[in-house]
């Protein structure tokens, strides 16, 4: 255990994926602001290719209808908790393996998590960015499936419900570029679950209660699920976290593991780690996800608001963007 | 991230604008080389464009794979990758220029090996896989031309495209994997659960091809490879390896003899030999592993590895250096005549004559295999 921590301080997560909560809450209120001034531009863009009355009263909406920071984050967690869906449509058809589910799903929250940080939902609303970072999920997690094999189930449940739209094949692929490059091409993640098997082996060395450790081992996955939604991986270490589930999960069943604990951190050291897993159990049972109709209101403001260069439905994209053939993705057309 | 800017396409521009390329390199079935430098400080680098024009389902595995590992990997002994940008629908890798390999070392005639090269090249690979295994992270593709080697002398472990993490005992993994004259016994029993073993088997091939100068157990089909592998190491008893009738594809084998290993290898040492039999025994389980061998009384014992500078290499990939020479200051001089001389094009450039050779023993297909269709394993 003892070079554990300096081998993850070596990771593309450790080194560029951790805030504080200050610097995270800085970048997301900056992002919006620049995003903001592109809607605007945006629209003022369009106003010159467009007729100017319509233009008039569009930038009055939009105007009226800017989504904060704090809406834009609860727009991309409504999205977050659609994958925990999507993942078992796909193990349902048995085209993701069940021993690849946890880290498929948590690599998708990440990415989409990661993705946020560098980009904005008036540019890139989170429905197709959501799907884009799944697919991409399961090829970093060695659980690929071909574009047809991942659209079907997508296509299935649009038809069962009637829905108007239906997903292509373009819509995920198309946004793929964006999203890695938005990731800044580091694709490793590291997530809680493989922390707490490890601590769990450890722990049967310590804890005579065997079958309330086996208990509570299985109960910490489910807070080891809520935890992905939050912030916590910006802030603390995977292994961090998973003691931090492992402590609710714990005391839901009766466990005590201080004993443990006081046997694997020396005195001062664990005062620290108190400190964080009081933090990481705070996280966790405050974070409250986002109601349908929260979601389903911000959306609609977002129809209002969207950054119309990047909105391959708007009169400026059609007319300009669209005309340059600047599309994302085409054949491998470039010459050099 | 020094950046400023906060956009993710913003970010990527400025990447992008940092290099400029120079000329193609090579070109393969899966991407283009590109010779480049990075404007500013004019170092020399490599940029490994992959193409994405026919893969129909995005960014394939290989590049997912290589991209993954190599971002996560900083080591003296693994090529690094400076940057990663993507243009339009290509993904560019911004890689350390290396100009030569070791298998071009190997197959030039002209160089004369002493016990002291092959300890030193043999450490610095150990070295680069140790770093990855300790990260967690298995190659599944060593053999000599994936170990590049700069102008200083420094081997490098290269062409992560079939890299993986491992250690999670509950996910499986294809045995399909590692070119065959280096694959496993295991993976050739289809074994779905391993470890740096794997890797440490290659290693063992290449250990005694260096000393060989020609491939160790090179089978002529993946059905032969076993028993090339048996015929060479005499077939492994049930006590030798206990697991071996468990896996998949586990049966009754011809029973061929243990040789003499000393008589095959007589300019090695004893120490050699053994170093060599333990990265090479059966049981995976009982392999040494690569932080092991680097303790290995071998390394620590006469003659001493030689200085990475002083390591054999062809005459003709240097630019005006000759062998034995300290390499650290032919690097910035780059005319065209000696960009052309350079063999070496990385893995992906099949037009020189080396590929063209191997190409001819059907050595290609099961490189090429995971790099022109997307693997699932």
């Amino acid at each position: 255990m003892t070079d554990r921590p300096q081998l993850f301080e070596q990771t593309s997560q450790y080194q560029h994926w951790r805030f504080t909560r200050e610097s995270l809450s800085k970048l997301r209120t900056e992002n919006n602001r620049l995003g903001v001034d592109r809607v605007l531009h945006g629209l003022r863009q369009e106003a010159k290719v467009d007729d100017q009355e319509t233009s008039d009263t569009r930038i009055a909406e939009a105007t009226k209808n800017l989504l904060t920071p704090e809406e834009e984050l609860k727009l991309i967690d409504f999205y977050l908790q659609r994958i925990k869906i999507y993942v078992t449509i796909y193990r349902a058809s048995k085209l993701l393996k069940p021993d690849a589910l946890d880290n498929v799903k948590a690599t998708a929250i990440n990415f989409m998590k990661r993705f946020y940080l560098h980009n904005v939902v008036f540019d890139y609303p989170p429905k197709n960015i959501m799907l884009t970072c799944f697919y991409l999920a399961t090829k970093v997690e060695n659980a690929f499936m071909k574009i047809e094999d991942f659209i079907r189930p997508l296509a299935d449940a649009e038809a069962k419900r009637g829905s108007k739209t239906q997903t292509k094949s373009d819509d995920v692929l198309g946004l793929e570029f964006i999203v890695i490059q938005s990731l800044q091409f580091e694709l490793a993640v590291h997530h809680p679950y493989r922390a707490i098997y490890g601590f769990y082996l450890d722990m049967q060395t310590f804890i005579d209660e065997k079958d309330a450790l086996r208990e509570t081992y299985d109960r910490t996955a489910y807070y080891i699920d809520k935890s992905l939604y939050t912030d916590l991986v910006f802030h603390y270490q995977p292994s961090q976290i998973a003691l931090g589930a492992f402590k609710l999960a714990a005391k839901e069943k009766d466990l005590d593991i201080d004993l443990y604990l006081t046997q694997r951190f020396d005195a001062r050291s664990l005062e620290l780690l108190y400190r964080i897993l009081d933090e990481i159990q705070d996280g966790i049972t405050t974070f409250a996800a986002t109601s349908n109709d929260e979601a389903k209101e911000i959306d609609r403001k977002l129809i209002l608001c969207r950054n119309p260069e990047k909105n391959p439905n708007s009169t400026l994209y059609k007319k300009t963007v669209a005309v340059q053939g600047d599309v994302p993705y085409v054949s491998d057309s470039d010459s050099d | 991230m020094a950046s400023k800017a906060i956009l993710g396409e913003e970010i990527n521009k400025e990447t992008e604008s940092l290099y400029k390329k120079e000329k193609k390199l090579g070109e393969g079935t899966y991407a283009v080389v590109y010779l480049g430098h990075h404007i500013k400080t004019n170092r020399k680098v490599a940029i490994k464009k992959i193409k994405l024009g026919n893969m129909r389902s995005g960014l394939d595995m290989s590049a997912i794979r290589e991209v993954k590992a190599l971002r996560e990997l900083r080591h003296p002994n693994v090529i690094e990758l400076i940057d990663v940008f993507s243009h339009k629908t290509s993904l560019n890798l911004v890689l350390e220029f290396l100009d030569t390999d070791l298998e071009i070392v190997i197959k030039d005639k002209s160089l004369v090996f002493m016990p002291a090269d092959i300890k030193s090249w043999m450490m610095m690979a150990l070295r680069g896989l140790d770093h990855c295994h300790k990260c967690w992270l298995l190659h599944r593709d060593l053999k000599p031309n994936n170990f590049l080697i700069a102008a200083n002398g420094q081997l490098k472990l290269a062409d992560f495209g079939l890299a993986r993490e491992f250690g999670d005992v509950k996910r499986a993994m294809t045995s399909q994997t590692v070119t065959r004259w280096y694959r496993a016994p295991e993976l050739l029993l289809g074994a779905t659960n391993y470890t740096g073993s794997i890797d440490i088997w290659a290693m063992g091939c290449i250990f005694a091809e260096l000393s060989l100068r020609a491939p160790y157990l090179p089978g002529a089909s993946d059905l032969e490879q076993l028993t090339t592998i048996f015929r060479a190491r005499g077939t492994p008893s049930e006590d030798e390896w206990p697991g071996m009738m468990k896996l998949p594809m586990g049966y009754s084998f011809e029973k061929f003899p243990k040789p003499q290993f000393s008589d095959l290898f007589r300019g090695s040492s004893e120490e050699a030999v053994d170093l060599m039999n333990k990265m090479l025994t059966f049981n995976p389980t009982n392999r040494i592993s690569a932080a092991d061998a680097l303790k290995h009384p071998y390394f620590a014992n006469l003659p001493r590895p030689t200085a990475p500078e002083k390591l054999p290499r062809p005459l003709k990939s240097l630019a005006g250096g000759e062998e034995g020479e300290g390499g650290g200051d032919e690097v910035v001089s780059v005319d065209d005549d000696v960009v052309a001389s350079k063999k070496r094009l990385f893995q992906d450039a099949f037009d020189d004559g080396l590929e063209a050779e191997r190409q001819k023993m059907g050595e290609q297909a099961a490189k090429r295999m995971d790099f022109s269709i997307s693997s699932p394993a």
